[in-house]
């Protein structure tokens, strides 16, 4: 992801009310990750897996706190069971920020799994998603997905791809 | 030992603002029976019971966290005493209660009814308070006092199998979660729900 992204990423954050950031380090994101965790307007939280992101997260929001997850793509696989054990079962918000490594266009074979796993395990676990793929829309994109994500009391995911990948 | 005890000798000294989050089976249905409040969370899943804890402490500083984890729960998600370790924060209790079995499910043995030892792998993660108590004498000697200092720590209680008469939990997660969250918004003056009254494309 490049700086351009990255900053439109913080932004968004920033607009959406996001205190609290989970991070598992990945790839695509280390522009916005490394922002993340110098930026004293967020409890920057580091994880050594995705699942106890979203245990943390789900505790920071009954805590009173708006927290996001940036996790990579196969993270997501990670953290299937806390989302369906914990997010879905109990109705617990959450933003989920995950690079679509996969989508058409990331041609690299490690990369096919996540073309078949990561939107078809976002439907089965019942959590909306958005897919980003212009620079423009992504503060926007991130402040709307905060808001029904707490008015819905379900995670809602923004998968980004296309030119805010590059 | 056994579990119930242990969860009487805590409830003698925690006040009404020490939030109680109890791993899922007997441990909830238990704790329940000893304190019921609304500022419990009952029969949080497998390897979640320490990062639910961990986020609340994170963001309530002035509240004591208890994580009251089982064995099986820890063992299926080690990792999180590691991130608990490095974030440690002071208001963070975690407690297994380590009956070397998958107790609700029928009794059959965890790892460490063969050896492993988790205050060991509690230290090894980075847990720089550590104990492991094997007596309800010991526990009623010294869990308090580490409970109530002021530095995160983790307790292994070695306690028997088994289980007592207990009052049901006419809850499912969500109608927890609700109550929780409000007890929270009323006791911190904050929000957390968050919900809306109106969409915000029409405002």
């Amino acid at each position: 992801m490049n700086i351009e992204s990255s900053k439109a990423i913080i932004e968004g954050l920033k607009a959406a009310g996001v205190d609290t950031v989970a991070i598992l380090p990945d790839h695509g994101f280390s522009h916005v990750q490394k922002m993340i965790a110098e930026e004293p307007g967020f409890t920057y939280v580091p994880v050594s897996n995705e699942g106890i992101g979203v245990g943390i997260c789900a505790g920071a929001y009954l805590g009173g706190k708006t927290p996001a997850i940036i996790i990579p793509t196969s993270g997501l696989l990670v953290a299937v069971w806390p989302l369906a054990s914990l997010n879905n079962l109990w109705g617990i918000p959450l933003l989920l920020l995950v690079p679509y490594r996969g989508d058409v266009g990331d041609a690299f074979w490690v990369m096919r799994t996540y073309q078949f796993t990561t939107e078809p395990i976002l439907n089965n676990l019942q959590i909306p998603y958005v897919i980003v793929s212009e620079i423009a829309k992504i503060k926007l994109a991130i402040k709307d997905a905060m808001a029904s994500s707490f008015a819905w009391q379900n995670p809602i995911c923004l998968l980004f791809t296309g030119e805010t990948l590059r | 030992m056994k579990r119930f005890d242990c969860l009487k000798v805590i409830e003698s000294f925690m006040t009404d603002e020490d939030i109680v989050v109890a791993n899922v089976g007997n441990t909830s249905l238990e704790w329940h029976t000893i304190r019921p409040s609304p500022a419990n969370l009952y029969n949080v899943n497998l390897g979640q019971c320490t990062p639910v804890g961990l986020g609340l402490a994170l963001a309530l500083p002035t509240r004591r966290v208890m994580a009251f984890d089982g064995d099986g729960n820890v063992l299926l998600n080690l990792a999180s005493l590691a991130d608990a370790a490095y974030l440690r924060p002071s208001n963070f209790r975690i407690i297994v209660f380590d009956n070397q079995a998958y107790e609700s499910p029928g009794c059959l043995p965890t790892a460490t009814a063969h050896g492993t030892d988790l205050e060991a792998i509690a230290k090894g993660a980075g847990i720089k308070k550590t104990l492991t108590i094997r007596s309800l004498e010991e526990f009623v000697n010294k869990i308090q006092l580490v409970f109530n200092e002021k530095e995160f720590c983790l307790v292994v209680a070695k306690i028997e199998t088994g289980t007592v008469g207990t009052r049901p939990i006419n809850m499912d997660g969500k109608r927890n979660k609700y109550q929780f969250a409000t007890y929270i918004e009323d006791t911190e003056k904050k929000p957390v729900l968050r919900l809306r009254s109106q969409s915000p494309l029409v405002e």
